[in-house]
């Protein structure tokens, strides 16, 4: 801690040295129809370097000369707004109200200064939600983490799933955040929908590398996912029909200009198709839902409240019914699973420099697998329930020192509660009556404190650095683990259209996901480092070139890096979420991990054809003491070559079209190489298999094509849409995975089993 | 927990409901055949081997569980001390390679096979000596046994403990146990969970000296087999020290055989066989006999 202080201490003296603030304009910048503030921003003085971006909350705090200026407020989608500020007053505060540009496919409005060439941070690429909503989308669902997927140094998992892996890192290693609050399982129907309703989002923002000092609590990545506010001046509402699923969102003003609320809900109806179809006592089901809820109030110029709330479920049962005369008799085996979360965050300005904001957040995943029977007067349950619970409070501040530096710091405060397995039995009946809760591993509460500080320094005209630490602290059973990990990223601007960039992060990371499928499944079990089991830790340098080509139409960005991790942790062969030992029992630990490799990202975000093309080059290998006889072997979703292509192109006013092609190496797996026989003791020979080495083969390669079509009209009431989309356009048999059949009798033979051919969809969508 | 695997598997296969399966051709690396050696050499007694060969794993052909063709040699401390030659068991039939040769503790034991158009394959022990049981202790209303035994001062022992009853000690005994530091390996357990007391069970029970290195231990039983009858005919304890190589191997089939989630890495059968596969395991052991 004494290191910790006197390094701010160190940096703040530094800082002050360099102290000669002129004025400072700050304010927030909103999208004039509906009062929704609005993320990055980008907010710069015309003519010169001096620029920023709006924070998470739409707000920007600028230090610049004192004169008159003119300032300009620009945003992908809207329409740019110049204004001229004198500045020999004093301070200002002057807030931009941006409109939704009327002529967003003119491609030479683009301005360079709005470009990620100007920008510090590397390894960062915003999606908005119309560019998400545009893409073709399965089963008429629009994902967002799909559409993350297609981002280069993204990889999906197994086909149709919506997990990801971030430069050779493990699903655990992202942070996925929703309005600040951590969300433990993103997945859906085990993983082939995301929990995400786009209707109910506003940003989408992955960082895969030269992590800003204010991230912690993972390695790979972040996916920081805000929430709308809802508007501030209308009530509006959409929804879609679509096959698998409806939704409906509705906001408006609670009180016009100082109150909104947003209400998103979303649910399938497999469970209900079905029910007519099915037999007399016949129970059998699937259903998954989600409920979005945000509430913004305006306190005053200078404070605002904001409380969002998600809510998300899914539940697969089968059992019956029966009917005995006047008695009934029910069973049930049901595996069900879901997130909440909550957050209430406050804004607040302090005089002209200092942003505050704090927030109080809560997040809670469970999954119960279980079995019930309901007689007269008997009654059974079986129920295994995992879970996790962190209560957290965090306070962020921002202050902008002078025109060369722009701080940030902050303090974050987590208590988990990790119940990694537990089983309750219930039995009601004449003879006897028990309730019982055995935990088959201990229940384990940690304290996670964290604290940060970084700068952003325009050091010349052309050379900017955000540099920065993140200290942690975690206990856990009497145990205290610290880190301090540095970060640092810099990006020196060749010329107004090419910068080179360059970053390292330390990142540590104090839980862990145990998965021996690697596909998302919900019964995948959320653990804690403890004594016996270390927090994760990695160390990551990337560098890079972001170029802005043929008059600024294209972004071109081309980056390597190079990430190594330690203490990883994995199943012991064999091992399964259900075992009768504590889960530390069933664990390799000291496990280390290496990644590297290039990316390529030609993007084009203006225009009547939009989109990109990204890829990625890429090893990812893996090592643990007690697996593959200790030599390094390939991670599972270690893959050479990923290539996607993103397209849409607006026909006419009312007809847009899009496209996607991936293509990728295949995943590697463990196969077959011999067979041999065992038996001795008296036991039966048996054949068994020696396998390869670990993840020595590699499954056939990934590709796909999907295509959608957009028919818009303007109604008296709003706007309807109707959305065509083929997914897997010309029908690949894609391998989910491969197998080696038994030999007897015939040839022996691998068998590829895949999931998804050509899947046509349609969904009705309305905006009023 | 049987339940519950099952409960997940029936989610597992409705993942798969709509998955459509086609055969591929799939370029798998060929690499030679190997000879496959098992054995676990007993202190005091003759070596018995038991020699095979592997086939790839596309072949039409099956793994040869038994080759005679094999030349075999017995090594102690690296000096070959005799060759193994094909013996019948009871029915005529040749069973495995054996040899008069009297294991001896203490020694490092090698086998060594040899077949035409394989490359040798060996595998190698040090065959260390027997841990006496000191005494033993049996509660008949309850069927408990309790035994102790001294762990030698040496790190990384090997026990398994087996029970059997007749007085060639010919009927293996299934037990259970509490003690947590014994795995049956091969998972089977009390299935009422409405019962309490959810208790591991099998006729071999293995464990390491990680918790008791150098000291004493004693270890209690809960004698399972209902049908025996066991008046008048004696019990036997048996603490079989092993090495390393075999626990290893034991452990591992048990889990390879035991893996039911489709989408979990397999497990590799360890192996101590350079140049092939199987296992050559190092076994002595210790005996007390009792009336229950």
């Amino acid at each position: 801690m004494k290191l910790l202080i006197s390094l701010l201490l160190f940096l703040a003296t530094f800082v002050v040295g360099q102290a000669q603030t002129p004025r400072v304009v700050n304010g927030y910048v909103e999208d004039e129809a509906t009062g929704e503030r609005l993320i990055g921003v980008n907010i710069y003085v015309s003519g010169t370097s001096f620029g920023t971006s709006t924070n998470s909350f739409g707000f920007y705090s600028l230090t610049i000369p004192n004169k008159s200026l003119v300032i300009t407020a620009s945003y992908i989608g809207y329409a740019s707004k110049n204004d001229t500020l004198d500045l020999s007053t004093g301070n200002q505060t002057h807030n931009f109200k941006l409109s939704v540009s009327t002529s967003q496919l003119n491609e030479v409005e683009i301005s360079t200064e709005e470009s990620a060439v100007q920008q510090t941070q590397m390894s960062t690429i915003t999606l908005g939600i119309p560019e998400i909503e545009k893409m073709p989308a399965f089963m008429g669902e629009v994902d967002i983490i799909r559409a993350i997927q297609l981002l280069p140094g993204v990889q999906s998992g197994t086909e149709g799933t919506t997990g990801f892996y971030v430069r050779g890192g493990s699903p655990d290693q992202n942070l996925i955040l929703l309005d600040g609050v951590p969300v433990y399982n993103a997945s859906h129907l085990f993983g082939f929908f995301s929990v995400f309703n786009s209707d109910a989002i506003k940003n989408v923002q992955l960082t895969k590398g030269g992590f800003p000092a204010r991230y912690g609590g993972r390695l790979s990545s972040v996916l920081d996912i805000s929430m709308k506010e809802g508007n501030m001046k209308e009530f509006h509402g959409a929804g879609s029909v679509g096959l698998i699923s409806s939704r409906l969102t509705l906001e408006g003003p609670l009180f016009k200009n100082k109150t909104s609320f947003m209400l998103s809900g979303r649910r399938t109806y497999h469970d209900l198709l079905i029910r007519p179809f099915l037999q007399k006592g016949v129970k059998l089901g699937y259903y998954f839902g989600d409920f979005n809820a945000k509430i913004n109030h305006i306190i005053s110029q200078k404070d605002r409240l904001y409380l969002s709330f998600y809510s998300g479920a899914d539940k697969f049962y089968n059992g019956s019914k029966i009917y005995y005369g006047n008695k009934i008799e029910e069973d049930e085996q049901y595996l069900k699973w879901g997130n909440r979360t909550g957050a209430l965050r406050w804004n607040h300005l302090f005089g002209d420099k200092l942003f505050a904001n704090l927030s109080a957040t809560y997040t809670h995943y469970q999954y119960n697998v279980g079995y019930e029977f309901k007689g007269e007067p008997d009654f059974y349950k079986y129920e295994y329930t995992s879970k996790i619970e962190d209560y957290g409070a965090k306070m962020d501040f921002e202050y902008s020192l002078n025109s060369k530096h722009h701080i940030k710091f902050g303090a974050n405060y987590v208590y988990h509660t990790f119940t990694p397995g537990g089983i309750q039995l219930v039995s009601e009946s004449d003879w006897q009556d028990v309730d019982s809760l055995l935990q088959l591993s201990s229940i384990i509460n940690a304290n996670d404190v964290s604290a940060y500080v970084e700068d952003n320094w325009r050091i010349t005209q052309r050379w900017k650095a955000n540099y920065g630490l993140h200290y942690s602290t975690y206990f856990v059973n009497g145990t205290t683990y610290q880190s301090l990990q540095p970060r640092f990223s810099t990006a020196y601007l060749i010329n107004e259209n090419w910068a080179l960039k360059a970053s390292y992060a330390n990142m540590n990371q104090y839980i862990h996901l145990l998965s021996n499928s690697g596909i998302g499944l919900p019964t995948d079990l959320w653990v804690s480092s403890t004594n016996n089991v270390k927090p994760q830790q990695s160390n990551q340098i990337a560098m890079g070139s972001t170029h802005n080509l043929f008059e600024n139409r294209f972004e071109f960005t081309a980056e390597v890096y190079y990430k190594w991790m330690d203490h990883l942790i994995a199943y012991k062969p064999g091992a399964t979420f259900i075992s009768n030992s504590d889960w530390q029992d069933n664990v390799e630990t000291g496990g280390n991990g290496e990644a590297y490799g290039l990316e390529l990202l030609l993007r084009k975000q203006k225009g009547k054809t939009t989109g990109w093309i990204g890829y990625t080059l890429a090893w990812s290998n893996r090592q643990f003491e007690n697996l593959n006889e200790g030599n390094p072997f390939p991670f599972k979703y270690d893959r050479r070559h990923d290539l996607s292509i993103v397209l849409n192109h607006q026909l006419t006013k009312r007809i847009d079209v899009g496209a996607t092609w991936v293509y990728s190496t295949g995943n590697a797996f463990t196969g077959p190489q011999s067979y041999y026989t065992v038996g001795q003791d008296g036991n039966t020979p048996v054949d068994v298999l020696r396998y390869t080495d670990r993840n020595e083969l590699r499954i056939p390669s990934y590709h796909r094509l999907d295509l959608s079509i957009n028919f818009r009209k303007k109604k008296k009431w709003g706007e309807r849409i109707w959305n065509i989309s083929v997914y897997n356009a010309y029908s690949r048999r894609n391998p989910m995975f491969i197998y080696a059949k038994d030999r007897y009798g015939r040839k022996p033979s691998f068998q590829q089993v895949s999931l998804f051919p050509i899947i046509p969809s349609f969904s009705y969508i309305f905006k009023f | 927990m049987t339940s519950i695997k099952y409960i997940v598997s029936i989610f597992f296969a409705s993942i798969l409901f709509s998955a459509c399966e086609i055969t591929i051709d799939y370029d798998l690396p060929q690499i030679p055949d190997r000879i496959t050696i098992e054995t676990r050499l007993t202190a005091g007694d003759s070596a018995s081997v038991i020699v095979g060969t592997s086939k790839y794993a596309l072949s039409n052909k099956d793994p040869e569980f038994l080759n005679f063709d094999a030349t075999v040699w017995l090594y102690e401390n690296n000096i070959p001390v005799s060759q193994l030659i094909p013996t019948p068991n009871t029915s005529g039939i040749n069973f495995s390679y054996t040899s008069n040769y009297q294991l001896k503790t203490n020694q490092v034991y090698k086998v060594e096979a040899a077949i035409n158009g394989y490359s040798n394959a060996f595998g190698e022990g040090l065959l260390k000596e027997p841990v006496p049981i000191n005494s033993t202790e049996y509660d008949s209303i309850n069927r408990n046994l309790k035994f102790t035994f001294h762990d030698p001062p040496t790190a990384g022992d090997y026990y398994m403990i087996t029970l059997s009853a007749g007085f060639q000690s010919n009927y293996p005994i299934y037990f259970s146990t509490n003690d947590i530091s014994i795995d049956f390996f091969v998972d089977e357990s009390f299935s009422d969970p409405f019962g309490g007391n959810e208790e591991d069970y099998g006729d071999k029970g293995y464990f390491t000296d990680q918790y008791f290195n150098g000291k004493d231990k004693s270890i209690r039983i809960t004698i399972l087999d209902e049908g025996f009858q066991f008046n008048n005919v004696p019990l036997t304890i048996e603490l079989w020290r092993i090495n390393k190589d075999l626990y290893d191997h034991e452990r591992t089939k048990a889990v390879a055989w035991e893996s039911e989630n489709p989408f979990s890495e397999p497990v590799q059968i360890y192996s101590n066989i350079e140049n092939g596969y199987g296992i050559v395991g190092t076994v002595a052991v210790s005996k007390r006999q009792f009336y229950p």
